[in-house]
């Protein structure tokens, strides 16, 4: 590696991480405010609804960035940091432990909830796509 | 709680991404691109440190601020649960049932395991 690749190498993994740390951030400030505003309620509440909406988001965005140049800094950013810092598995794993059996459903109905969000974000996303795909190829015609 | 607090909770989540993001990279160099393996990973180890916290708090060695820099902070920005989906999904959609159910519950029961573990050893 010469020393321009080396220096390109780098700034790009510092650019990276700046996103990373950007949008972690914010992603954890979103999360924040979630406990702060929703009651606690059932076992750790707002944990389960920022990880349902974050796990529908991640459908969505990577399923939209799936067939798209320049994609690596928005996934980085969006993916990576927002929705990353958005969502969290260590606050779920917690309350599974210290709320017994009640805390085991909650467990179970978070990952079924997460993965049909997550399903449901990107088949949506490939759909319109799809609908959009044929409405342009139509018009060309 | 203060808006000071508030931002520094908010930056150390901003470091654990990175932190995140690092571990992934590195089991990616490890056991290869398209691995699962860096997001378990950290997900199991960032399980087993809030339960460690959670512990140490029950008994009052971590006060409240510094349980939350650490916990919805640096642990809540390390950890993550959307990405855990996305993986799981993936498999699903490539419709490798046994593999997407392992992964999901294996997430699951690995992060609670650890949980638990750090969780007993901080209430010492």
């Amino acid at each position: 590696m010469t020393a321009s690749q080396r220096a390109a190498t780098q700034s790009n993994a510092l650019w990276a991480g700046g996103l990373v740390f950007l949008g972690g951030s914010l992603g954890t400030a979103l999360r924040a405010l979630v406990g702060l505003t929703l009651p606690v309620g059932w076992v750790a509440l707002p944990t389960l609804v920022v990880n349902v909406v974050g796990a529908f988001a991640i459908g969505v965005l990577y399923e939209s960035l799936a067939l798209r140049d320049g994609r690596r800094s928005w996934r980085l950013f969006l993916g990576t940091g927002v929705l990353g810092g958005f969502t969290t598995y260590s606050a779920l794993a917690v309350a599974v432990v210290t709320h017994g059996a009640q805390g085991w459903t909650s467990g179970l109905v978070s990952v079924i909830a997460g993965l049909v969000a997550c399903w449901i974000g990107a088949a949506v996303t490939a759909a319109a796509r799809a609908h959009g795909t044929r409405k342009s190829s139509g018009a060309e015609r | 709680m203060t808006p000071v607090l508030f931002l520094v909770v908010s930056l150390a989540g901003g470091l654990g991404a990175v932190a995140r993001f690092a571990v992934d990279a590195l089991a990616a160099r490890v056991v290869g691109r398209r691995s699962r393996w860096g997001i378990v990973a950290v997900n199991v180890t960032g399980s087993f440190a809030l339960g460690l916290v959670s512990g140490l708090a029950s008994r009052g060695i971590a006060d409240a601020d510094l349980a939350a820099v650490l916990g919805v902070g640096v642990l809540g920005g390390y950890t993550t649960f959307s990405t855990a989906m996305w993986d799981s999904v993936t498999l699903l959609r490539e419709r490798r049932w046994a593999a997407s159910a392992a992964h999901a519950l294996g997430t699951l029961i690995g992060s609670a395991a650890a949980a638990w573990l750090g969780f007993a050893l901080g209430q010492g």
